[in-house]
Order: structure tokens, then sequence, then C-alpha cells
């Protein structure tokens, strides 16, 4: 288990490797005689997995907008969502009960199968275990459960931030996170 | 309460009660109180859970009717 490092301070934009708590999944949408239904997952805690660099130029693009001889503006680094995977306490993940709020019951793990997703060698999962001036449990990261959010909420929420994992930590994170996503299954 | 007891066990082949002496038998029985002290369920802490909710509700539109 390694400690990760991180910032306190939200730090002008969204950037990769930033936790927030309480972000909404919408699940389905329907509309039925003029009524509609919309269903919302919440999760307490997500961390950002897009590309620091996207989300920088983005910003760039947005603030400093290069404006074409016909007065277009050219928005050619626009992001419209970003990466998100969430953060599971890690009590729960472990017993199975994580999901067990939406009926979802997921596998107990065993002892041997908790090391190995301490000590990361399980690909799916990520475990992160945070300072003591952090009030966060240990913490595991579903790659599995990744989604995507508006950067629009994100901005919209600043109150939601919770920290920011420190550069290299938050680099490991999103180069394990790309490695799972792009394995080969084999039969 | 008395806890030393001199007790003769026979071999375990051999239980009976008859091969039991005790020396201090005649000392009346004491009810021990003890306190027994339970450890706290374990309740998951359901505040760092995935929820679900539903937003349900009538439609309005604020445009001109097609009609």
């Amino acid at each position: 288990m390694t400690v990760h490092q991180i910032n306190n301070a939200q730090e002008g934009r969204v950037r990769q490797g930033d936790i927030y708590k309480n972000i909404p999944y919408y699940e389905s949408y329907k509309e039925v005689s003029g009524n509609f239904e919309l269903s919302i997952f919440e999760f307490p805690y997500v961390l950002v997995l897009t590309q620091d660099c996207d989300l920088e130029q983005n910003k760039t693009n947005r603030l400093n907008l290069n404006t074409e001889a016909n007065g277009n503006s050219i928005l050619d680094k626009h992001l419209i969502s970003v990466i998100v995977a969430p953060l599971y306490n890690s009590v729960h993940l472990f017993s199975g009960e994580h999901l067990d709020l939406i009926g979802i019951k997921a596998l107990r793990h065993s002892s041997d199968q908790k090391k190995l997703i301490k000590s990361n060698q399980n690909q799916r999962y990520h475990f992160i275990e945070f300072s003591e001036s952090l009030t966060l449990p240990d913490s595991v990261i579903d790659f599995k459960h990744y989604f995507s959010i508006s950067l629009e909420y994100l901005e919209n929420n600043p109150h939601n931030f919770i920290c920011g994992v420190s550069p290299i930590y938050r680099e490991l994170i999103s180069q394990r996170f790309s490695n799972y996503l792009s394995r080969i299954g084999l039969p | 309460m008395p806890t030393n007891f001199d007790v003769t066990v026979s071999p375990p082949s051999k239980y009976s009660s008859d091969k039991f002496s005790k020396t201090n038998a005649d000392l009346p029985l004491k009810k021990s109180e003890h306190k027994v002290e339970i450890a706290p369920l374990e309740i998951p802490d359901n505040i760092n859970k995935v929820r679900k909710k539903t937003i349900r509700g009538v439609i309005k539109h604020d445009g001109p009717s097609d009609k």
C-alpha cells in the first residue's frame, strides 16, 4: 500500500486526479403520456481520469477564444465531458456490499483477493490510502465502473471538490485505467 | 469466590462422576456477577454507498405549440 499524496486546494479548473463527492450518473430518462421519470445514481466519490493536458487546453481555449474572419469562435479543444471512476469504501467493496443500496450484490473478496487489491496487483482495481489529514477512508477505484460526467457540472459545483491526487500518483492511476481498458480478453 | 479447587480427574476413557473428589465441595455456591461486554455489531456505513433516486414530474413545453 502506498499513501497517495494529495492537494487540498482547487486550482482554478478541473484537473486529472481530482476527487469530487456526490456525483450523479443519469441512468435513464423516460417520457410517458406527458410525464417524465429520471433515474439517477449518486456516487459518493469519483476521481477524474481525463488527461490533464486536455483539461488545461479546454480551459485555455475558452479563455483565449480564437475568432475567424466571419466572427465564429473556434473551440477546437472543447471538452463535452470528463471520464471519472467511482471510489468505493474499501470495507464495503471487500464485503461485496458497496452497491447493495441500488440492489446489486457484488463478490465478497477473500483475504488473498484483498491482498492483491491492496497491493494493486488486480488490474481492475486501484487501492488508495489517504494521508491522515483527510477524512476519506481507504478506498478502491473500480475501473470497470467508469462513466462520464459533463465538465459543466463539475465546474458549477466547486463545493463538491474534496481534494486532488498529486502528479505521478494520478498519472499512475490513469495509466492503470488505460491498461485495464485496453486489455485483450482472450477466450 | 473460590478459585482453587482440588480436582481429581480420571483418565479420559473412564469418565464418571464418582472419580471426582472435591475437597471444598461444601462451600456454598455463589452467584457471580459477570459483566459481559458485547462488541458492537458492525453496521455498514451506508453514508458512503451509491444511492439511487428517481425524479418524476410533468413535462411542460415552454416553446410555441406545434399545432
